[in-house]
């Protein structure tokens, strides 16, 4: 740009703001509008997540097949992201798998500090490839000092009469002896 | 076809429930805090003129949108809290697109000795009424009750 | 400098409810056919992938990070712009044009009927000091004025009772169409028309949803929800998506593809101080400004054959319609009266069926719009397929209570 083009420009001489702590907003120091809003949701699931989540209320956790990348992918989807392509070919699996990672939580959902930790990660499902394939879930039936990534774990199912087709069908999964 | 399996049985799972709890505290910003601490002990209101664009900006702002110029403090100015309606809607529906129980006279109003508006509820209840140009008072809740919301003001009483 | 072509389109069908697919099937469906449509491996020849959503549309939080895997994007340059997919079309225009990249997918869709409350999220979009508490009650019973619900105290369904009653945000549109009706002389009977013609326009778009034989009588009689605005003259919501793939002039020439230029694009924000805004659609006024110089249009009733205006309420496409200068202030109504904005008029609009008889398709709205200027351009429209066509016109806004809008301007090679 030429310099004759540039304009003079002004800039607020108080550009810091004002300093705010939340006990401010308690001690109505200043004053503060609030809102809260009506937001629901019916996310609609699709084919292959219907079929999935039906699976479960049934005890079975099913994977579907990309041939063309030679995959078997669980949670299952109608299209692999790899080839882009639908997949194909639904299979049962089995309820097991091995812990990929996990995280031992010394916080509830809301952020309060909890004594008993959340035992929680992500499984790799057997029968599902290529690794890691699967999904995250609780860790139960061991302690923060037993958990370590490579564990063999097996899926604690609700009773049959209390699933309802939802992820939290599965209680936890627990040690695995047996392979 | 871009899948190659469809869902056909009506019965099964469609759906998933959920909602995102979303409640705020805004905080009025330094111009707004100070309008509503206004509000809080006076049936009135504060607004700020940009002495470049000539222009009385209300709701009041630290800065002018127009030439981006600050607005020094020693320049707010105290209005009434009358105006004039520009536009007003009878409202039928609910956010929930229902029938309301009784219509609401939504409008927007300029507000006397500024070249600003502000949104309001008309207390009236004629639905076939003009309401444009009628010169209008807010109303406020008693000096008690106040928080230092835009609440404050119940509603806009007709005054001519 | 290059030019920037459209080689692929790819959409759903439009749908007031899609309950068997989901947001991500939809947006796989609308994307895979437009790569079908321009021959090209999305996993090898797209070099940069752009959506268009809003979080509280969608129902999470970051919705961008949940789009790679549906538009061919994983481990590949992706990012979402918050807002009307035309908007993706003017970033993908800056990414060719800077030379950065070659071929880029432009995705925005509509799955509105994943969400309950529709008005309620429109009305979070107000301004929180200043606006929204007039719509009613900032709070629900059973509010303690904690950040969370205790489980003993959940939170409560979604309120029907007197306390809990909100206006629709709609009420904005009523407020602005006595603005305009007033101003410019147009009564409810001509933006009745608007209603029956896009409708019926909408008869001869295989995709369209929302088409309805009426009258003007139809509209008229229909209830007032904001006086003077009408429950038919309001755009009803559908579900779809839209796809869009633009790529350099060179590609464009190589995949032997007949050029259809982006040549021109515009975009404005107005203020979001309803106390200082004109309500005079400014913003569609300088985003169209901006779009004419660029494509080199002096004078946009002669030079453009076809348009698709923001229709989602019917005063809209008038308003709109002189805010771009198609028409000259006040003199919409007259060219609609006469019949100039049919498909078979001297400047049809909104061939496709519009809003009104597509339905409305929230952030998906600017790309229907330009999805019929190009199927138009390429002569693919069928039965609604206007001659001769060589420059189109697709314009949008963002919807209650916006301010912002964009021009997209299309040319037959
Ligand atoms: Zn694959
Ligand atoms: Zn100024």
């Amino acid at each position: 740009m030429e310099k004759s083009n540039k304009k003079e420009i002004t800039y607020p001489k108080n550009p810091a703001g004002t300093h705010l702590r939340s006990s401010d907003i308690r001690n109505k120091v200043i004053t503060h509008s609030w809102w809260e809003p009506e937001i629901q949701y019916a996310w609609s699931i699709g084919p292959a997540m219907s079929k999935f989540l039906h699976g479960l209320k049934e005890g079975k956790i099913l994977g579907i097949h990309c041939h063309k990348c030679k995959r078997l992918i669980t949670p299952p989807r109608s299209f692999c992201e790899y080839c882009y392509g639908p997949t194909d070919t639904w299979v049962e699996l089995k309820d097991t798998g091995t812990i990929n990672t996990y995280s031992i939580s010394y916080l509830d959902p809301n952020a309060n500090r909890i004594e008993d930790p959340i035992l929680i990660g992500v499984i790799s499902i057997d029968g599902a490839y290529p690794k890691p394939m699967g999904f995250m879930h609780y860790f139960g039936e061991m302690s923060k000092d037993e958990i370590k990534i490579g564990m063999r774990v097996k899926a604690v199912w609700k009773p049959e009469n209390e699933r309802e087709g939802a992820i939290t069908d599965i209680k936890y999964f627990k040690p695995y002896g047996g392979d | 076809m871009t899948f190659i399996e469809k869902q056909t049985d009506p019965t099964a799972p469609t759906h998933w429930r959920g909602n995102m709890q979303a409640d705020y505290f805004y905080s009025n910003g330094v111009a707004g805090d100070k309008l509503f601490k206004y509000i809080k002990n006076n049936d009135g209101f504060l607004a700020t003129p940009c002495k470049k664009c000539n222009k009385v900006l209300f709701p009041p702002r630290m800065y002018c949108e127009n030439c981006f110029e600050e607005i020094p403090e020693d320049q707010w100015i105290q209005v009434p809290a009358t105006g004039t309606v520009r536009l007003f809607t009878i409202a039928t529906i609910n956010a929930h697109g229902e029938k309301m129980k009784e219509p609401k006279i939504m409008a927007l109003i300029n507000i006397d000795e500024t070249d600003g508006a502000l949104l309001g509820v008309i207390n009236a209840k004629e639905w076939e009424k003009d309401y444009t140009d009628l010169k209008v008072k807010a109303i406020f809740k008693s000096k008690e009750e106040r928080e230092g919301t835009l609440k404050d003001i119940l509603y806009w009483n007709i005054i001519s | 400098m290059t030019r920037v072509c459209v080689i692929g389109i790819g959409h759903t069908d439009f749908n007031c409810m899609t309950p068997d697919v989901n947001w991500k099937d939809i947006m796989y469906e609308a994307c895979q056919k437009a790569y079908a449509d321009a021959s090209i491996d999305p996993r090898k020849d797209i070099t940069s992938f752009i959506t268009c959503a809003e979080d509280y549309w969608e129902g999470f939080s970051i919705f961008d990070e949940f789009v790679p895997d549906q538009i061919g994007a994983v481990l590949r340059p992706c990012c979402t712009v918050c807002g009307d997919g035309i908007y993706g079309l003017g970033t993908a225009y800056m990414q060719i044009q800077s030379g950065l990249m070659d071929v880029v997918s432009i995705e925005a869709h509509s799955k509105v009927s994943d969400l309950l409350t529709y008005g309620d999220v429109m009305l979070h979009a107000f301004d929180p000091i200043y606006d929204r508490p007039v719509s009613g009650p900032v709070e629900r019973p059973n509010y303690s004025g904690l950040p969370s619900y205790p489980p003993e105290n959940p939170k409560p369904l979604a309120g029907k009772t007197d306390e809990t009653e909100r206006v629709h945000p709609y009420f904005l549109a009523g407020l602005e169409m006595q603005h305009y009706l007033r101003n410019t002389n147009t009564t409810e009977e001509d933006c009745a028309m608007i209603a029956v013609k896009n409708k019926k326009n909408a008869f001869l778009n295989p995709y369209a949803d929302y088409e309805a034989n009426i009258t003007v009588d139809h509209v008229m009689k229909s209830e007032y929800c904001f006086k003077p605005l009408k429950k038919l003259d309001i755009s009803p919501n559908v579900d779809g998506a839209i796809c869009f793939v633009l790529a350099n002039e060179k590609i464009t020439r190589e995949l032997g593809i007949e050029p259809i230029y982006l040549s021109g694009f515009g975009w404005c924000s107005e203020t979001p101080w309803l106390s200082t805004r004109g309500m005079e659609a400014e913003y569609a006024k300088k985003s169209a400004a901006m779009a004419y110089k660029m494509a080199g249009i002096v004078n946009p009733r002669k030079e453009i054959n076809i348009a698709e205006i923001d229709d989602r309420f019917t005063y809209k496409e008038l308003q709109h319609l002189e805010a771009i200068g198609l028409a000259r202030k006040g003199e919409a109504k007259e060219l609609l009266r006469e019949g100039a904005l049919e498909i078979k008029g001297s400047i049809p609009i909104n061939s496709s069926g519009g809003s009104l008889g597509v339905g409305n398709s929230l952030e998906a709205t600017g790309l229907q719009k330009s999805l019929e200027i190009v199927t138009q351009l390429r002569g693919h429209a069928g039965k609604r397929q206007i001659p001769d066509v060589k420059v189109g016109l697709a314009q949008s806004w963002r919807e209650i209570p916006s301010g912002s809008g964009a021009v997209a301007i299309f040319t037959r090679g």
